[in-house]
């Protein structure tokens, strides 16, 4: 499991409802094996000592190591704080690193899904508060990684040539819906 | 500004709060709470534009979005919006308004010479008359479009700025009238999540405008109260203002929703809505339609249940002396709350047969004669309604002529059937009610109430509570057994309907118009001339006339014209049907449909890690795909031409840098990737050894080249694959299909990361000296790298891989490290210790540098038409393996002698240019259409020839080597052909013994 | 805007989707075993376009980028169901 709880740089935008930081920059390893899914799956459970969730769109966080992400059918993404990685050379030929891939914001505050929604069509009504999880979807035309944490906050991460987009039309998303909140309390 | 024809008590409007606004350039004063229309009618304004084709004045004719006639062009200036309807138009502070289709005004309009001729412009009058003589065709067209026709489209950008939202819920519902609110309610009070949304400020759809009460209030109030107990639910969304255009694919609706106007910049005037819902349960009313009898269309002339939306919502009297012409019971209430209101009522026409005694009784009471069998034939006044002629419904022409300046009149009510029918289901005829009611669901919807022919409250309000509870129930939620939701109490019934058809008054002269569909000018003569011509299908009625097709849809013209149809084709209504549903259900901004994504944002653009370096050389950029990539990076002084020229020299006599890192890259892993290889490429890549790169072509199964691209041996298992820039996803789209689907048994796993490495390319003579300066001692030696060698390495202390490769034909390097340090590389590639110059250059450069060489651009050469064979890469195809589009190559067309085929191109003139997309020619003047033997795929001008050069695809190919062929480029003003001679594909360097060593 | 049922992700918007090829061309051949030029061309080029359902290749490309066949009405738009497509699927 790795600490959520600080987030580097200054929040890019803060308002009552929804605050937006970057979202930090971790290590991130894909792990897949197309034929044998579950042969890599018992590698990596004797590597991380906790075995690696079977269903799509869920998160197992390992007690000192990374959060695992199911992003799809016989393939994980590792999430390391900066600095670990994954031991086990005889896992090599399924890992890529991947950590330069992705860049992104850490998106909380009440509002955080309706942000999420103005440009992603995912239901986000049918998700366990309680549970972290991930999912896979677009934003407006850009590729999206959606990984809720622990703490219902949102890293949205976009790969690294979207970034300048992906920011753009997240704030302006975001003083919008700040602008209708006021002024539907302003009456 | 006194506001003659308002009352001064009662309505749902705010006099507390004024608001001047003006119309026409006039100065007004309204109430927080009016519409335009209302306040206009407040005031006494009548004439608001003129008509579509003839020009004719019109005025306020509903009180809802069914207006056909008061459309009025709001603002000006960027910010203006054509073709708005008054009635729909919520009161602002200094609100402008502006007539439309009229010049100079709308009290003067010259156009109106239009009425004068209209013998001349029936349905379809373009497609006989204005024919000779054909040279005047344009003028005609020029004429005609800027006399008929609607507002006028703002021609400057659009200031204001949307939002687009998703949402979903297990309920939602349309129209927050008796039967929404209450279905509402109820399908909350389960714990399901429910959304309900309404067209109007205010909730209470119909009881808005009628004097009805319920718990002991007025029903407007006992709506106010509903929406706020549902506004304080936390499982509930209720939004006013908000228009259910459309209904699409597995229940998704969308919703339009304006945004009261603030000051905040950020704030968004419009937000579309696309919700999700389990269960849609639709509530939207009924919309009345008028009678059909001669100028039907005066200011005046108007909707019955719109008088008294004005009487009772907004305490305006519409008129001073009016009439009632009805066919049912509702214009009863018409007359009662005009009376009530302080308007004079002269007389009810009913063309029934029989009228109840209790509104017989109801007319006595306040002194109001009623006319039996009656109706109205015709009305006359000029430019607004001065009297009508009544008389029997089966006597032409009529009888008496009565004084009157309002006529409010009530054809019957139509279920708004729209969102309904757009899911594709079919409405059916009800002779009940002379109207279409929905039909069998095609998706997971219910329509209830008044939109389903229920014109009764108590009715309606039954109807919607077992609706909300049986949708909240079939997305999953019980009602619990204590909810003690019940219905309100209602004070005395509501009218029975009591319809009785009538569809068309008698014509009182040959060229009456009775309007039928009032905004597009369409009267009774142009329907019963299509059914002459042969137009009998309802929806070749449609085109031909132009009926239901203005901004109102028909909402109040197509059932009287399907009923008229009926009637030429004596045929019961129902086998005339109604035209198809589409939506949406009233105009929208395409400001909205955009969101944010107009301008530079249409779709997302990409950039390179070394985007901030590029800035800093101040490159200009050029859009490739999504891709932001900079063409060149001009000096102070220089043309692009001549910094494209100064690029591509120096790569060829010194050394370039420039950033590929847009390649697609994908890593292959596994014991069968080799083999997986062999079967995806033209040539042969698992006897490639570890640490070497190979050139190959990839096919589509038709046998025409998918992609060309690099592939890098790591290890036994493992592979390097680089693919061209625009074509990175349709790439491992290709190669995922072959895996997952075709040979799923092959033991290969792919990842691609062309995000994860940024990549260049150092390209010239003095390459290696550069490199060597920056890596370990030896590691890029002639000797440890050769020509096609990969070695992983380090650059400048960054983790690299080199590959010698080369696009350009010189000595050169591919170097890839992670995207993070790919500024750091490029920085410090450039800055070298001993004065040795690195020119960045650009895409074009590049171009320069491949054209001499020959080397095929994908999409330019590979154009999805051309084989390998027809390139002269033929011998890249192996002939010791299966691949991806080898049996295609067999067929005949494919090895046809006269096929397109690649040569070089040099102008016989050494100062002309070759154009790109130029068509080749045999001769130097075409002789017709289709003389063409080529194209020119790609050209550009050659730093080492000195002159232009260019590829071409020619029939016959290197047959023609030596002869001269004439390029034709009409398309962008040639006038004459380019002289040009074949020759060999290659104009530099043929055996490329300066990329090897 | 369709809805598609991902065995993997569950009810998605069409949008995350990519359409590939109807299934009735796929093919597994993978070598040059009994080739048969003419059968090859059929394959690629004719296909029933029939109004109704018709078994669709689409891969979950925004999504969890896995293969699916979905079988879906081309008129109503109705999906009979939507299956995953992996460890071949010949017609």
């Amino acid at each position: 499991m790795i600490d959520h709880s600080s987030s580097p740089g200054e929040a890019l935008f803060s308002a009552p409802k929804l605050k937006i930081d970057p979202a930090p920059v971790d290590h991130w390893l894909q792990a897949s094996d197309r034929t044998r899914p579950q042969r890599l799956r018992e590698s990596l459970a004797k590597a991380l000592g906790v075995e690696p969730g079977e269903h799509v769109n869920t998160v197992t966080a390992v007690a000192g190591g990374p959060d695992v992400l199911v992003i799809g059918p016989g393939r994980w993404l590792l999430r390391y704080p900066p600095g670990q990685t994954l031991d086990g050379q005889e896992l090599l030929r399924s890992v890529t690193d991947i950590s330069d891939s992705m860049l992104g914001f850490r998106v909380s505050g009440d509002s955080a899904r309706e942000l999420l929604g103005t440009g992603c069509p995912l239901e986000l009504g049918e998700w366990d508060d309680t549970q972290p999880g991930c999912a896979q979807s677009l934003f407006h035309h850009i590729p999206l990684l959606i990984h809720r944490l622990q703490d219902s906050s949102l890293d949205l991460l976009v790969p690294r040539s979207y970034l300048a987009e992906f920011q753009h039309a997240l704030l302006h998303s975001a003083r919008a819906l700040a602008a209708l909140q006021s002024n539907a309390e302003n009456g | 500004m006194s506001q003659k024809f308002r009352n001064l008590t009662g309505g749902n409007i705010s006099r507390e709060s004024p608001l001047d606004f003006r119309f026409n350039g006039t100065l007004y004063q309204g109430y927080q709470g009016d519409t335009l229309a209302s306040a206009l009618l407040a005031n006494g304004v009548r004439l608001v534009g003129r008509s579509f084709k003839y020009h004719r004045p019109r005025g306020v004719f509903s009180a809802g979005p069914e207006e056909p006639s008061a459309l009025v062009q709001l603002g000006s200036g960027p910010l203006a919006e054509p073709n708005t309807r008054a009635t729909q138009v919520e009161l602002s502070a200094n609100l402008e308004a502006f007539s439309q289709n009229c010049w100079p005004g709308v009290n003067l309009d010259l156009l109106s010479i239009n009425n004068v001729f209209s013998a001349v412009l029936p349905a379809g009058f373009y497609y006989k008359t204005f024919m000779a003589p054909r040279r005047l065709w344009p003028w005609y067209e020029k004429m005609i479009r800027k006399a008929a026709g609607m507002g006028t489209a703002p021609d400057q950008a659009d200031p204001d700025h949307y939002l687009c939202s998703y949402a979903h819920c297990d309920v939602l519902v349309v129209g927050a009238g008796p039967s929404g609110l209450m279905s509402a309610l109820a399908a909350a009070r389960t714990g399901a999540s429910v959304m309900l949304v309404d067209e109007n400020p205010a909730a209470g759809g119909w009881l808005q405008r009628e004097r009805l009460s319920m718990d002991g209030m007025p029903g407007a109030n006992w709506a106010e109260s509903i929406w706020q107990e549902l506004t304080d639910l936390p499982n509930v969304t209720v939004r006013a203002r908000a228009t259910a255009f459309g209904y699409y694919d597995h229940n998704m609706v969308a919703i339009l929703e304006r945004v009261p106007g603030g000051n905040d910049k950020d704030l968004p005037s419009q937000r579309l809505w696309r919700v999700r819902a389990k269960r849609v349960v639709l509530a939207t009313g009924a919309i009345e339609r008028p009678l059909i009898f001669a100028n039907n269309d005066r200011p005046g002339v108007m909707l019955a249940g719109a008088a008294r939306a004005y009487a009772n919502q907004y305490a305006v009297r519409a008129g001073s002396r009016a009439v009632v012409a009805t066919n049912n019971n509702s214009g009863y209430l018409t007359a009662v709350d005009l009376a009530d209101s302080g308007i004079a009522v002269a007389a009810v026409m009913d063309s029934r047969s029989s009228v109840d005694h209790t509104l017989l009784g109801m007319m006595e009471e306040r002194g109001i004669p009623v006319d039996i069998g009656h109706t109205v034939h015709d009305t006359r006044g000029g430019k607004t309604l001065g009297a009508v002629r009544s008389g029997a419904t089966d006597v032409i022409g009529g009888s008496q002529w009565m004084d009157c300046d309002l006529l409010a009149v009530s054809g019957g009510w139509s279920p708004a059937v729209h969102l309904h029918a757009q899911t594709g289901a079919r409405p059916v005829y009800s002779t009940e009610i002379e109207a279409f009611i929905p039909g069998p669901s095609k998706q997971a919807e219910q329509t209830i109430g008044a939109a389903r022919g229920n014109y009764d409250l108590e009715g309606c309000l039954n109807e919607g509570l077992r609706a909300g509870r049986q949708a909240a129930r079939l997305a999953g939620f019980d009602t619990p057994d204590e909810d003690s939701l019940s219905l309100p109490e209602t004070n005395g019934e509501t009218l029975p309907y009591g319809q009785e058809a009538f569809w068309q008054a008698p014509r009182p002269g040959k060229r009456s118009k009775q309007f039928v569909d009032i905004q597009d000018d369409v009267t009774t003569l142009d329907i019963e001339l299509a059914h002459r011509e042969g137009y009998v299908s309802v929806e070749h009625l449609k085109r031909y006339t132009t009926l239901g097709m203005g901004t109102d849809q028909g909402k109040t013209s197509n059932i009287n014209g399907m009923a008229l149809l009926a009637r030429l084709r004596q045929e019961p209504i129902p086998h005339v049907g109604t035209t198809t549903f589409r939506p949406p259900y009233t105009p929208i901004t395409l400001g909205a449909l955009a969101g944010g994504e107009t301008g530079a944002s249409v779709k997302p653009r990409r950039y390179t890690p070394m985007h901030a370096q590029h800035q800093a050389l101040d490159a200009v950029f050029a859009p490739l795909g999504l891709w932001m990539r900079p063409q060149g990076y001009p000096r102070r002084g220089e043309t692009m031409h001549q910094c494209v020229q100064r690029e591509a020299r120096a790569v060829r006599s010194a050394v370039g840098l420039t950033d590929v890192s847009t390649l697609g890259k994908i890593s292959l892993r596994g014991p069968d990737a080799g083999e997986f290889l062999n079967r995806i490429y033209v040539n042969q890549f698992s006897s490639l050894p570890t640490g070497r790169a190979r050139y190959g072509l990839m096919l589509r199964e038709d046998g025409m080249i998918l992609d060309d691209g690099t592939v890098t041996r790591l290890s036994e298992d493992a592979y390097f694959m680089t693919c061209t820039s625009g074509n990175a996803s349709g790439v491992l789209q290709h190669l995922e299909y072959h895996l997952e689907v075709a040979w799923p048994e092959l033991e290969v796993d792919l990842c691609e990361v062309t995000e994860q490495w940024a990549a260049v390319a150092l390209a010239g003579p003095l390459s290696r000296g550069v490199l060597q300066r920056l890596c370990p001692e030896g590691t890029v030696d002639a000797v440890r790298l050769p020509a096609m060698g990969a070695v992983d390495t380090t650059v400048a202390g960054i983790p690299a891989r080199i590959i010698r490769i080369s696009f350009s034909g010189e000595l050169a390097f591919e170097i890839y490290v992670p995207s993070s340090r790919g500024g750091e590389l490029w920085d410090a590639l450039l800055v070298t210790r001993d004065n040795t110059e690195v020119t960045p250059y650009g895409m074009d450069a590049l171009e320069v540098l491949r054209i001499e060489k020959g080397f095929i651009g994908m999409g330019t050469e590979a154009d999805g038409r051309t084989t390998a064979e027809d390139l002269g890469l033929g011998r890249m195809l192996s002939k010791k393996k299966w691949f991806v589009g080898q049996l295609a190559l067999q067929r005949p067309g494919l090895n046809h002698a006269n096929r397109l085929k690649l040569v070089g191109l040099t102008p016989v003139s050494p100062g002309d240019e070759l154009p790109e997309g130029a068509q080749v020619l045999a001769q130097a003047v075409a002789t017709g259409p289709g003389c063409s033997i080529g194209h020119v795929s790609s050209a550009a001008h050659s730093v080492v020839l000195g002159t232009a050069i260019a590829l071409a695809l020619v029939k016959g190919g290197s047959l023609r080597s030596g002869d001269t062929v004439y390029l034709a480029d009409p398309a962008r003003g040639a006038n004459e052909t380019i002289a040009a001679r074949v020759t060999y594909p290659c104009f530099y360097d043929p055996e490329g013994a300066r990329q090897h060593d | 805007m369709q809805l598609f049922n991902c065995p993997w992700c569950g009810p998605r918007a069409h949008i995350e989707f990519t359409y590939i090829r109807d299934h009735q061309s796929v093919s597994t051949r993978g070598n040059g075993d009994d080739p048969d030029v003419q059968q090859e061309l059929d394959r690629i080029y004719l296909r029933s376009n029939h109004l109704g359902p018709h078994q669709e290749i689409w891969q979950h490309s925004a999504g969890c980028r896995g293969w699916l066949r979905i079988t879906r009405n081309n008129l109503t738009h109705e999906v009979e169901d939507c299956l995953p497509c992996q460890h071949g699927d010949a017609p």
